[in-house]
Formats: C-alpha cells, structure tokens, sequence
C-alpha cells in the first residue's frame, strides 16, 4: 500500500505560491542571516536576520524533472556591511521583523517566559511567534516591563532545554516559505550577489 | 503505512558573486550540489 501526491499537485503547488504574489502584483523578498542553525520545516523566522530585504527582480514556474514542478526566484542582494552570511528565506512581505536577544539564559524546556534585551520594540498585539535558535515561541503576554510570556516548542519545532544568553529572538511575519542554511559567506561592503533559487517540489 | 508523507523539496540557490571593483565570482551552488548536471565530475574525497 502507498499514496503518493501526482506530478500535476506539484505543479499546482508552485503555482499557488505564484499566485499570491500575482495577486499582490509583487515579488517575494529576499532576506539574509547571519546566526547560527540548520534549518528546519518548523522553522518561522531566519537565524538574526541582517535587514535589506531585497524583491526579487523575476520568479517563475520551471521544470527540473516533472512538468513545472519548480518555483524560481532571481534577484540581487548588496550588502550594507561587512558581514558574514548563513542563512536566507524568501518572504511574501517586505517587513522587517523586531528583533533582540536574549538577556538571560533559558535553562529548560518548560521555562513560560523569556527576557529580551529590548522590551519595548516588541508588539504588545498577542500572541505572535518568535525563532529563538532552532524552536519556535508563541508570545502570549508581558510583564510590561522585561519578560515576555511565552508557549513552548510550537509549530513542531522541538522545545529546547539550553538557550545561551545573547541568542537571537527574531519575530516571524508569518510569511517566510523557504529557508536555506549554508557554509559563511563572507560579504564586503557594497559586495553584490546574484541569486538564482530554485525550489523543486518531489 | 498511515498514508502520511512530508512534501520535499530539492533547494539550490546559486550565487554569483561582483564585487565592489566590478569583478565577478561565479560561486556555484551556495547548498553544496556543485556537481549537479555535471558529467565527468569527480566527487571531493570525504
């Protein structure tokens, strides 16, 4: 016994993430990061993201195996520092997310709270998720002052049972659908990169 | 057999690199598949 979605439902995949951006008539941005991580499916945020999120210049629908079964993003990124990159996701939405890091350690998995180096850049709309390293947060509530209450280990990711302090807390926009993790890039000022992704669904 | 398939996807992001004097770098596949469609390839030692 097996199932299996056909080669027409990857098509069709590729073209619902097309679609949103003929909808919006834009293209998906671009955003890189410089922390530490591998990525995961669970993932909603990049690992500290640098800004300068970037709209790609093309997307498309391509083949690579079975008929439109890959998306296409092609744009440039210029970096506006001297920076080491590590990891990049494509966003439907331009905005940058709040971001901080952590001020103490998180010394369990079942710890409900964190405390952020910058209390009051974060929304005090609840609830709303955050990437810290490889989990994911859904910030319930705050103390008004330095700690944000939080449920652990959400959207499948695994709740972690050491956080170090300084880590980065990134705020999902809830619209990253890819991420990729790779050796550092090293980056100059004013050093542009072009980048042709191509996400082929199996 | 619980009918139950997580959807994959292959990710290549190719880069190339112009520096600020205008020079370029042609750095292949960022994710590691530097050989991909490539014949007469041989892969690096482990």
């Amino acid at each position: 016994m097996a199932g299996t979605i056909t080669a027409a439902a990857r098509a069709q995949i590729v073209y619902a993430l097309l679609e949103e951006s003929i909808i919006t008539n834009t293209k998906p941005w671009l955003a890189v990061g410089t922390g530490p991580g591998t990525s995961e499916a669970s993932d909603v945020a990049l690992f500290t993201e640098s800004g300068n999120r970037t709209e790609g210049t093309s997307i498309g629908q391509t083949t690579t195996v079975t008929s439109g079964d890959t998306y296409q993003w092609i744009g440039t990124y210029t970096s506006p520092a001297v920076q080491t990159l590590t990891n990049l996701g494509l966003f439907q939405n331009q905005g940058m997310p709040v971001q901080g890091t952590l001020v103490q350690q998180v010394s369990s998995n079942t710890q409900n709270f964190i405390k952020p180096s910058n209390y009051y850049n974060w929304p005090t709309s609840y609830p709303f998720d955050v990437q810290v390293s490889t989990e994911v947060m859904t910030v319930t509530s705050g103390n008004n002052y330095d700690t944000l209450y939080v449920l652990r280990g959400q959207n499948n990711s695994t709740a972690l049972t050491s956080i170090p302090a300084a880590t980065y807390i990134t705020q999902s926009d809830t619209s990253m659908f890819v991420k990729t993790d790779f050796t550092g890039l090293s980056l100059s000022t004013g050093d542009t990169i072009q980048f042709t992704i191509n996400v082929q669904f199996q | 057999m619980d009918g139950i398939k997580p959807i994959q996807a292959k990710i290549t992001v190719n880069a190339v690199l112009i520096r600020e004097d205008g020079s370029r770098e042609d750095l292949g596949d960022l994710l590691g598949h530097p050989y991909d469609n490539k014949e007469e390839q041989e892969w690096p030692e482990q």
